[in-house]
């Protein structure tokens, strides 16, 4: 397997366990009637370790698993994440952190605002609609509070792989 | 090398992907028909990750459920406590209802029992102001027409005393069952004895010199003259009252209820309280339980 092919791999496996996570688990933790997203979180951070073109990749393919095994038209989320990966990987820098916990919070609002806006697009969203302001505001801070918890267990297990193939 | 720049510049990737997601997203804006590309997609994610999904809700199933019952415990707590409350506050209501109630009943059953005696008698609807010593305070006095000996009757119209003291504005009741002055009573046979209290809220002593065979169980008793005016039903027996020897002793329980509380009372206006008692024979009583007046 190539260098860069192991930690994609555990990348995609912890996007597969963060999906899993997401629909059973996180939907479920309601804080104020809002969830966090464990897939925007996961998507952030492993944006940091990989290649942009597979963190792209990681993002589109989740957000459309996510679009699957939910409610929202195919491809909604699958284009909020991917817009949300690549915003992380060209704007974020040494300068500017995107791809870091702090990282987390202005592109999890990003995301919240970029669904909304398309669901208003395809006619399903009100622009009325109360929640968005809960879920800009509450919604990033609690994907905070994951990705402090995921941070260094990603990275273990992303970066440590990557040190183990260059040796 | 440009192709390579192209395969290192993510903005490629970014373009086509945002492309194949807006192209996806037409294919499945009508999400009503499960036939289409998307409905495919759909069914084979949902069978990828469905035993997934079930495997880690079984095991947060509980996990949620505890943390739930949890969460609730104090919520629950706290509306126990007021329903318990509540269903004091409507214990409490509905014992006033309740009470309520049966003195209306008791009011209504004045009414009419006013109207019936007061073609014979003159009547006073007087409240109870309360019981001391098994006597009742009535808050009618001599300046009302109250006077020693006026026969008391309940709401139902049943004996239940007579008045034995009276100031201006009170008067003290002593129940039938309390007293010790004898009433002259009949039965529908026309056998005349005489009564006095028992003693207990549910016994009446009931005494006859007259030679008599029996009197069965369920005769009523009524007033028969002297202390009480005649027509007024004192109580019956339970049990056949054999004689002994010469005479018949036996209980008579009252046909009032002398255990329910009492708010109004009848009082008759009977002025013939000191009538003698002379149809029977004076030897067949006790001496000195043989009075005209009680206390006078």
């Amino acid at each position: 397997m190539n260098s860069w092919s192991l930690p994609i791999v555990r990348a995609i496996a912890l996007m597969v366990a963060g999906i899993v996570l997401q629909t059973t688990v996180i939907s479920r933790v309601e804080v104020f009637g809002i969830t966090a997203n464990i897939v925007v979180v996961f998507a952030v951070l492993a944006a940091r370790w990989l290649d942009p073109w597979a963190s792209l990749l990681l993002g589109f393919t989740s957000g459309m698993f996510l679009d699957l095994l939910g409610a929202t038209p195919v491809g909604l989320k699958a284009l909020v994440l991917t817009v949300v990966v690549y915003g992380a990987v060209r704007l974020g820098g040494s300068s500017v952190p995107l791809t870091s916990v702090a990282g987390v919070w202005p592109l999890s609002i990003l995301a919240e605002v970029l669904t909304f806006v398309l669901l208003i697009l395809i006619g399903d969203g009100q622009l009325l609609q109360a929640e968005i302001l809960g879920k800009a505001a509450i919604g990033p801070l609690l994907n905070v509070g994951l990705a402090l918890i995921l941070f260094p267990i990603m990275s273990r297990i992303v970066v440590q792989t990557r040190r183990e193939t260059f040796v | 090398m440009a192709r390579r720049a192209r395969r290192t510049n993510p903005t490629y990737t970014f373009v086509a992907l945002v492309l194949i997601s807006f192209v996806m997203m037409s294919f499945d804006l009508d999400r009503s028909t499960e036939d289409g590309i998307a409905g495919r997609f759909r069914s084979g994610a949902a069978s990828l990750f469905g035993p997934v999904q079930r495997v880690v809700d079984t095991v947060a199933d509980p996990i949620f459920g505890f943390v739930d019952a949890m969460a609730s415990l104090a919520t629950l707590r706290q509306q126990n406590e007021f329903l318990r409350r509540d269903n004091d506050s409507l214990t409490t209501r509905l014992q006033d209802v309740t009470r309520l109630e049966a003195e209306n009943e008791e009011l209504r059953l004045l009414l009419d029992v006013k109207d019936d005696l007061a073609s014979e008698f003159g009547t006073l609807v007087a409240d109870v102001q309360g019981i001391v010593d098994d006597a009742v305070i009535l808050n009618k006095g001599t300046s009302d027409g109250v006077v020693v000996g006026n026969p008391v009757l309940n709401g139902s119209q049943l004996l239940i005393g007579r008045v034995t003291q009276a100031t201006e504005n009170q008067s003290t009741v002593t129940l039938l069952t309390r007293m010790v002055d004898a009433a002259q009573v009949t039965t529908p046979d026309g056998l005349v004895g005489l009564v006095r209290g028992g003693g207990r809220d549910d016994e009446l002593r009931f005494e006859v010199a007259q030679e008599a065979l029996m009197i069965p169980a369920g005769t009523t008793f009524t007033t028969a003259g002297g202390l009480f005016p005649r027509g007024l039903i004192v109580g019956s027996t339970l049990v056949d009252l054999l004689p002994n020897g010469d005479q018949i002793i036996g209980v008579i329980t009252p046909a009032a209820d002398f255990s329910r509380s009492l708010n109004f009372v009848i009082v008759l206006q009977y002025t013939d309280a000191l009538e003698v008692v002379d149809d029977v024979p004076a030897t067949t009583l006790p001496t000195d339980t043989v009075t005209t007046a009680e206390g006078g």
